[in-house]
Parts: structure tokens; C-alpha cells; sequence
């Protein structure tokens, strides 16, 4: 504790009291000395702050600063060296950072509840349709409410669009329906008003809403007395009673405006469509397990005495915080977690090597530095201060990249992907990785320092000539770089699995060709008194007026974009075919288009006929079925001429015709399951109208509001993008976590090579004497250039060895997110090592070239 | 000297002490010395503090002896008071004195 200059006579007193004392009583004595030293803490403090302070040979800011103009004289010297080190760990804390945010938004997220532990996520399942987190049915809802014993209360909401009138423009406003019980299971109690009560949730009560937080306070300023005023949503005024706590603007909820009671009890409930998101608040005495347990046998009894709509649907239910994410999403955080890990690892081990390196081969400054009479302190605090500079440095750049990544993926996945959204630069992680990085160079600098300063002087100077760390400390790097190759190699592997299935699922065919479409939506709001007339005048007034508008050659529309959007989900009956038992019925997705949407998309009718004008209300209803669906449940036969009866309909639709396939959202080599309606039949409130136009979505955004709001200028409109831009969207946040995957790999790769040319270009330097000696001698250039490329390959084939050991082991777990390709892709498994192994060999030929156009009298002769 | 020209009551003992000692004030002697005299032990360490204190401002200087057997072959630290520490001393002194002059306190005696 004391500084030096005290401590020797410090010691010296208390060893004279303690033998003055032991003559005498030797605890008493023992005793002495403890108490001494304890109570001389204080003093010592004061002395060592002293010290400090008053340094009597110059002041510490001299030598501080001292040490930084050394410092930067020495990173100058060596602009390699600083610049691969700084740049090194900035992209280390660059993506660090940026991931750990996106993992800690998931994982930490505050979840919009009081006590999210005790709640649970109850989820529809069904395994044969690899559905794990899907949405629950009302008519399931009121059941599991009824029989539920686990929960203290249940809650179910669904997210919902109004046309919000009576402001100066029509406004469309996002929101919530949800049962009374959502305050009392999430326990959010209303910032100012009250909640539902029990029964307004109910067919008939009087329309009530609350306002979210966030509205509140951007429309109406935060008035208290906005209670009791009324909205206008889809034409039904609703009183406003209450503000709910601004935490429930989270994830998707994040644009909720209004929050109105979900109404479940009119008529049968209905249990073929699943929409409903149930969250419940454990019990007392209940266990997440048993809770479990519970809503499984639930989930199996309604799959028995609900056959039709049931069968293979099941219940389940897990702690919310692990709901998050599904399960490919749990796999994808796995892997970022991994790759960032080994990122992390590699760019350290860059830069420890790079450290030890410089360190052995400064052994000899530092011991004629320590032989002019410098203490062992003194040469230790240089050597950190350098390696300080590169840590600020390297923070710096590194905070910057980690914001930029930031920004780039939210771009990248063009808003689609919440997560991303959520992981804004998470402070946290932030600061914790700002203390890793400041302290990991100071860590790797205190090794070398302190070997280096450790050798006595004499030794340093008389072998200065090999000053090479010896055989440990060359043994040390080489592990380090096979480490390296193989950690790069695992993420090559990986990264190359995931492009290519991407590109792989970008390569399936469209179906049909998208240049030159625009696209925009357009919601009626769901008044009660819209008849289906109404609608169908609507919109194909509608159509007329984005003709014109954009002097579109054609303009059709339909309730679901292709390949973009999925339709509504519905099981269907085949008439005249067996229920079989146990087996999930016939699913597809129905679509409703206009009359010419086949002509417009250019979509060929393979067998029978597409939809006619004399398809109305008057004729029989008919569907069109997609290339994809009839193979698959007519899979020997025409389903022309067939009837199928679509869940929740009681007409059968007769299938008048066969349709060319469009791309399935989803990630299915398969076409998309679709059943297409008429518009002509069945009137939809919300559809997108298409048109094929030369003219770019920017352009022509004003003339289509224009055009829309002089058919009716209480309709909002919505989306307008082109077909391309529609498309991208869909698999956005894919495309955001591939990039990142690539990045790292590319990264992965550059840091393996400098890794390598590292060692490589040090070794050389390190044998200049024998290459000298061995050139001198007449040895070949070309032979000289073998021995040392053949050093450095050694070094690199062990690593891919083992990279490829590890990649393989990790591509059984990458399983559901490859497509298109086997796990242990051949051209990826070849392709990537021997990219690598390329790679390498450049980082390992410019040392080697260097060594033999070394002249030889130089060399020999500088020492 | 910091805080005024005027020694505060450890300082004061402190170099009275090494005044008293000569030539053999070091650290355990002037333990030993104000042990003895005053009635006070402090720790080693702090007597360490304020004479370091007291060396930055000119009122003691240390030179540092031969090493002795008894003290584990470790080297003594002597202290000598310097003209400067004798005036601030005596300066000290006479101020305490004119401020008691026509007092009697008595600490037992109730108010």
C-alpha cells in the first residue's frame, strides 16, 4: 500500500516494535503489529494520493503525457500495425454491440406487463402444418377460459385497422381489440379512466374505447378531460373511458392508437379461424408446467369434440419471455450469438498476437530502455499506454460502426422485422462493451509488457540477435492462427449455407412478371350499414380513377398480393370425399380478385376457365383453384367440375378452373395454395388495386391519393409501392439477418488472413539472418520461398481441418433454415475451405516474396 | 504550510518529538516518544503522512540511515527539525499562549 519510497522503513519500524515487544509477551506483541497495519491504511492512502500528486521527479501529467508522445511516435513508427489492431477490435465492438443490443431487446425486452414471469403465452399448434405459434380460435378462447384451472386470468387480443373520421382528413388508426381481463392479466392499470368492465365486452353493450399513451399525448395533448369525448371508428361513435399505460405500445403493438373491447359472444363461435393471441396470468399455487400440462389436454379434448375444425390442432402454453421468438428464430439468435462469440475471439486473438509479436520483438527497446536506467513501472506504463491509445482509438470507431449497423439493418429489413426494430443501441450492452474493450488491449498488453520487462536487461542485449519469444511464444501464435482459420472456416460455412439458400428462395419462380406494377391498398372502413354493393361500386369506381390517374394500360385488384401477402387461411370439404379421422382436412389460402387479375398477372388458365362478368350474385359461386392446390388434393384427377365447401361459408363453390402457380410466401419450394374468388361474388372491404404503369411509385403517390379521395374523400389510402418493393419487403428481415451473417463470415476471413500474414511476415523478419544465410550459401529463390510458404500452409490446413469438423457439427442445427440445398452441401463444404485456403496462401506468399528479394550482404550484415 | 501558518495539534507533537529525539528520531522512536511522553500510539503509518506533509514544507528533513540487524536488515528513516519547523513551533507556542492568558477553565466545574 505505502509507496516505495516509505515502505522499506515503514516495515523496518514495524519489525523493531515487534521485536521490542516480543522480548516481552509475544500475542501482545502479534497482536500490535495486526492493529499497526490495520490503522495504517489511512495513511498510507494519504501517502500513495500524495505521491501522486506531487511527483518529486516532475509531475504525473509529465510522464503521462510523456507516454502518449512515445506511445504515438511508436504507433506511427508502425502504421501496419496500429491500424490493423485499431481497426480490428473497432469492428469487434462494432458488431458486437450491435448484436448483443438485438439479442438483449429480445431476451431482456420489458415486456409490456408487471411480473412477465408469471405469465403465459397460450398458443395454437398443429404439427402437421409445422405450426408452432400460431393464434387461437374464439370459440377455443371461451372454452380454455371455461376449463382452465391454472390462471388467474385470461386475456385475448387481436390487433385491428379502423377509419378513424370526423378529424379534418380520414385518418386510418392502428389498434387493439382485447377482452376485459387484459389489465388485470397483464396488470397495466389505466394512466387516467378505467379499463373494461365486465360485459363490455359483450354483443350490444354501448361502444366504448380507450386511448393509448402515446395518441393521447400526440392528439389530444395529454387533456384529462378527454374522457368521455367520442370517436368516430368505422363510422360508430365509441366513448372515450380511459388511457392505457404507455408500456403496451410494444413490438407490433408499437402504432396502437386505440384499444376497444374484443367482442367474442355473438352467434356459434367460430373455431376455424385462428386470429386470436391469448396471454394468461398464472394462478396462485400454478406452476408454468402445470399450466402446460393443463392447456395441452384442453387443446386435445377440443381436437376430439370438434373434429372438423380441430383435428390436429393443438394447445400450448409457455412463459411469454420465451414466446418472443419462434423456434427458427431461436436457432438464428443461437447462431448470432455464436458467430458474434467467435468474432469476438478471433479479432482478440488478432490483436493478442499482434501484441505479443511486437512485445518479443521489442524485448530489446524496452531492456536498453530498462539499462538507461528506466524502472520496470516505468517501461510496463508505456507499453500500456500504447496499447490504452489503441483501445480508445479502437472505441471510438467501434461505437460508430455499431450505430451505423444499426441503422443499416432496420433499413435493410425495411421495417418489417419488430426485433429490429426494438434493438435500438441498447445502453447496457453498450457500456459493457465499452469496458471489455478498454480493458481486453490492456489485458493482451500487460502479458507482453510484463514478459518483456521481466527478463533482466543483460539477457535481452546479448540476445538480441534471435529476440524471437523463444519457442513458447512461437508456438502460442501458431495456435492462435490455426484457431483463427478454423473459427473463420465455421462461419464461411455457415454464412455460404444461408446465401445460398436465400438465393435459392429468391430463384423460385414468380409465377408472373412484377416490372411495372404499382400497388397500393385501400381499407373501407367496416361500417355496418356497407353493402356488398357498396363496396363493389366503391371500388370499381376506384378502378376507373387510378386508370386515369396513372394512364395505366390495366388496373385489377385483389384482396392479397402475390407472392407478397398470404390470403385468409381456410380448411375446406371436397364434396363427395371421406372426412378422414385423425387427419387435417384439405387447407388453402382464399384469395378474392377482379374478374382480369389472371390476364393482368399473366397467369395461364391450365384447365377450365377463369372467372367470367356473368359470375354474380345471380349465377352459382365458383372458385378457381392454383396450380399447386389441385396437385395436391387432386392429385389424379381434374378438380373441374368438383364442389368444395370453404370453412365458415355454408354455400359449396363449384371449381370452374385450374390456374398457373404464384410463389408461396412462405419458404416452400411449392406454389402458393391459393382458392380465388370472384370479386364479382364476394364483395371485400380492403383491397389492392394494381396497375401496370411506367411511371415509378414516387411519382405517381399524389395523383393516386388524388384519384382515390375523388372517388370518396373518406377513404384512406395506403401503401403505395411498386410490385418489386412489395416483394422485397416480404423477405426483408431475412435479407437483414443474412447480410449480417455474410459480414461476419467476410469479416471472419479478413481477420484469419492478417492473422496469418501477421505471423507469417513476423517469422520472416525473425530468420532474416538464416534466409540471409541460406540465400548467401546459393540456396534456390524459389526453394527458400517454399520452405516458408510450406511453414505457413501447415498452419492453415490444420485449421481448416478442424473448421471443417466444427461447421459440419454446426449445419445439423441450421436444419429448418436451409432450403434448397443438404446441410452438408458439397460445393459449400469444398467451395468455402478452399476460398479460405486461397485467401491464405496470398496472406502467405508477400512475406515469403519479401524474405528472398532481401539482399543477403544486407542482411547478414546489419547485425 | 497549508491551512495558514499555523501547525495543527499532531504536527506540533509530532515535531516536538523529533526535537526532543536529536539525532534518533525515526518512526518507531517517535512512536515510542509520543507513547511515552503524550500519552498518545499512533499508527506508524500516519506519523509517516504528516511528517512526509511536514517535509514538503520545509519544517523537517529525512536522510535515511545504515540498515540494523533488529529491524529485519532494513534501513532507518531519520527526521531533524529544520530552522523553519523550530519557528513554526515556538510561532504556534505563543499564539496558543496569548490566546489561554487570563483563562481558567475548569472542564469538571458545571455551568
Amino acid at each position: 500500500m505505502l509507496p516505495p519510497r516509505f515502505r522499506e522503513d515503514h516495515l523496518g519500524d514495524l519489525q523493531e516494535g515487534y521485536q521490542r515487544r516480543a522480548t516481552a509477551d509475544v500475542p501482545g506483541a502479534r497482536r500490535w503489529y495486526v492493529r499497526q497495519v490495520l490503522r495504517s491504511l489511512p495513511g498510507a492512502v494519504l501517502l500513495r494520493y500524495r505521491s501522486w500528486h506531487h511527483h518529486p521527479t516532475g509531475t504525473r501529467m509529465d510522464t503521462a503525457v510523456q507516454d502518449m508522445r512515445y506511445g504515438l511516435r511508436a504507433l506511427w513508427k508502425s502504421p501496419g500495425f496500429a491500424l490493423v489492431s485499431i481497426l480490428t477490435l473497432a469492428l469487434a465492438i462494432g458488431v458486437n454491440t450491435s448484436i448483443f443490443s438485438l439479442i438483449s431487446a429480445v431476451v431482456f425486452a420489458d415486456l409490456p406487463m408487471r411480473d412477465p414471469d408469471s405469465v403465459a403465452l397460450i398458443r395454437g399448434t398443429n404439427a402437421e402444418l409445422a405450426i408452432d405459434q400460431g393464434s387461437v380460435s374464439p370459440g377455443d378462447y371461451m372454452d380454455l377460459v371455461v376449463r382452465s384451472r391454472s390462471f388467474a386470468s385470461l386475456a385475448a387480443l387481436t390487433e385491428a385497422q379502423w377509419v378513424l373520421t370526423g378529424g379534418e382528413a380520414p385518418e386510418r388508426v392502428e389498434g387493439i381489440q382485447a377482452s376485459a381481463g387484459l389489465s388485470e392479466t397483464w396488470q397495466l392499470p389505466p394512466v387516467i379512466g378505467r379499463g373494461f368492465a365486465e360485459g363490455e365486452d359483450r354483443w350490444g353493450a354501448p361502444s366504448v374505447a380507450m386511448l393509448t399513451y402515446g395518441y393521447w399525448q400526440e392528439r389530444y395533448g395529454g387533456r384529462t378531460d378527454v374522457l368521455g369525448e367520442t370517436l368516430r371508428l368505422d363510422d360508430v361513435e365509441h366513448t372515450i373511458i380511459g388511457v392505457t399505460d404507455p408500456r403496451l405500445e410494444f413490438g407490433s403493438l408499437r402504432d396502437a392508437k386505440v384499444v376497444v373491447p374484443l367482442i367474442l359472444n355473438y352467434g356459434e363461435p367460430n373455431r376455424s379461424v385462428r386470429y386470436l393471441t391469448v396471454t394468461g396470468r398464472l394462478a396462485e399455487s400454478a406452476t408454468h408446467a402445470a399450466a402446460t400440462a393443463e392447456v395441452r389436454r384442453i387443446g386435445e379434448d377440443l381436437a376430439q369434440e370438434h373434429p372438423v375444425e380441430d383435428t390436429g390442432w393443438g394447445l400450448w402454453s409457455a412463459p411469454v419471455r420465451e414466446s418472443l421468438i419462434d423456434d427458427n428464430g431461436d436457432t438464428l439468435m443461437l447462431f448470432l450469438q455464436l458467430t458474434v462469440t467467435m468474432v469476438i475471439l478471433i479479432a482478440c486473438a488478432n490483436v493478442a498476437n499482434m501484441l505479443l509479436a511486437r512485445a518479443t520483438s521489442r524485448a530489446r527497446e524496452m531492456a536498453v530502455r530498462s539499462a538507461l536506467g528506466a524502472s520496470r513501472g516505468r517501461v510496463v506504463r508505456q507499453l500500456l499506454t500504447e496499447s490504452l491509445m489503441i483501445s480508445v482509438a479502437a472505441t471510438t470507431i467501434g461505437v460508430a460502426t455499431a450505430y451505423g449497423l444499426n441503422r443499416a439493418l432496420i433499413w435493410i429489413s425495411a421495417g418489417q422485422e419488430p426485433v429490429f426494430l426494438m434493438a435500438e443501441l441498447d445502453g447496457r450492452v453498450l457500456s459493457f462493451t465499452l469496458v471489455v474493450c478498454l480493458l481486453a488491449p490492456i489485458a493482451f498488453g500487460l502479458f507482453p509488457a510484463l514478459r518483456a520487462s521481466g527478463a533482466g536487461p543483460e539477457a535481452a542485449l546479448r540476445d538480441g540477435r534471435s529476440g524471437d519469444g523463444g519457442l513458447r511464444g512461437k508456438r502460442a501464435r501458431s495456435t492462435l492462427v490455426t484457431a483463427q482459420v478454423a473459427l473463420a472456416l465455421t462461419l464461411m460455412v455457415v454464412a455460404a449455407l444461408l446465401t445460398r439458400s436465400v438465393a435459392n428462395l429468391s430463384a423460385r419462380p414468380l409465377g408472373f412478371d412484377p416490372s411495372g406494377i404499382l400497388t397500393l391498398r385501400v381499407d373501407l372502413p367496416e361500417s355496418t350499414d356497407a353493402t356488398p354493393e357498396d363496396q363493389r361500386s366503391f371500388f370499381a369506381r376506384a378502378r376507373d380513377a387510378v386508370k386515369e390517374a396513372v394512364g395505366a394500360r390495366s388496373v385489377a385488384l385483389v384482396d392479397a398480393l402475390a407472392a407478397a401477402d398470404v390470403g385468409r387461411r381456410r380448411s375446406f370439404v371436397i364434396e363427395g370425399r371421406e372426412v378422414v379421422e385423425g387427419r387435417a382436412q384439405p387447407a388453402g389460402f382464399v384469395v378474392t380478385a377482379s374478374t382480369d387479375y389472371f390476364d393482368f398477372l399473366g397467369l395461364a388458365v391450365e384447365e377450365g376457365r377463369g372467372f367470367a362478368q356473368s359470375d354474380d350474385d345471380a349465377s352459382f359461386p365458383v372458385a378457381v383453384v392454383s396450380r399447386s392446390i389441385a396437385d395436391r388434393y387432386w392429385p389424379d384427377r381434374d378438380p373441374v367440375g368438383d364442389r368444395i365447401q370453404v370453412s365458415g361459408r355454408e354455400d359449396w363453390l363449384q371449381v370452374v378452373g385450374v390456374v398457373g402457380d404464384v410463389r408461396s410466401e412462405a419458404d416452400t419450394d411449392q406454389g402458393a395454395l391459393n382458392i380465388y374468388r370472384p370479386l364479382t361474388q364476394e364483395a371485400r372491404g380492403g383491397m389492392y388495386l394494381l396497375a401496370r404503369t411506367g411511371i415509378d411509385a414516387g411519382a405517381a403517390a399524389g395523383p393516386l391519393r388524388q384519384a382515390i379521395h375523388g372517388v370518396d374523400p373518406n377513404q384512406p389510402v395506403d401503401r403505395i409501392r411498386t410490385m418489386r418493393r412489395a416483394l422485397y419487403e416480404t423477405g426483408a428481415s431475412t435479407y437483414a439477418l443474412l447480410s449480417l451473417f455474410v459480414t461476419f463470415a467476410v469479416f471472419a476471413l479478413l481477420m484469419a488472413a492478417i492473422g496469418i500474414y501477421g505471423v507469417m511476415a513476423y517469422s520472416v523478419s525473425q530468420r532474416r539472418n538464416e534466409i540471409g544465410v541460406r540465400m548467401a550459401l546459393g540456396a534456390e529463390v524459389r526453394r527458400v520461398r517454399w520452405m516458408i510458404v510450406v511453414q505457413g500452409v501447415r498452419l492453415v490446413v490444420v485449421g481448416v481441418g478442424l473448421g471443417l469438423v466444427a461447421a459440419f457439427a454446426l449445419s445439423r442445427l441450421l436444419g429448418s433454415l436451409v432450403f434448397g440445398i443438404s446441410t452438408s452441401d458439397p460445393l459449400t463444404f469444398v467451395g468455402a475451405p478452399a476460398v479460405l485456403i486461397a485467401v491464405a496462401l496470398i496472406a502467405n506468399v508477400i512475406p515469403a516474396r519479401r524474405a528472398t528479394l532481401m539482399d543477403p550482404a544486407r542482411t547478414l550484415r546489419a547485425d | 504550510m497549508p491551512r495558514g501558518d499555523f501547525l495543527g495539534e499532531f504536527e506540533q507533537m509530532l515535531l516536538l518529538a523529533v526535537a526532543r529525539l536529536r539525532d534518533d528520531a525515526y518512526g518507531m522512536s517517535i512512536v515510542q516518544e509520543l507513547t511515552e511522553t503524550a500519552g498518545i500510539e499512533p499508527a506508524v503509518a500516519s506519523v509517516y503522512a504528516a511528517l512526509d506533509r511536514l517535509e514538503r514544507g520545509g519544517l523537517v528533513v529525512s536522510t535515511v540511515g545504515q540498515p540494523t540487524p533488529e529491524r529485519g536488515g532494513r534501513a532507518k528513516r531519520y527526521f531533524r527539525l529544520l530552522p523553519a519547523g523550530a519557528h513554526a513551533l515556538v510561532r504556534s507556542r505563543a499564539a496558543l499562549g496569548a490566546l489561554w492568558r487570563g483563562l481558567d477553565l475548569d472542564p469538571d466545574a458545571r455551568a
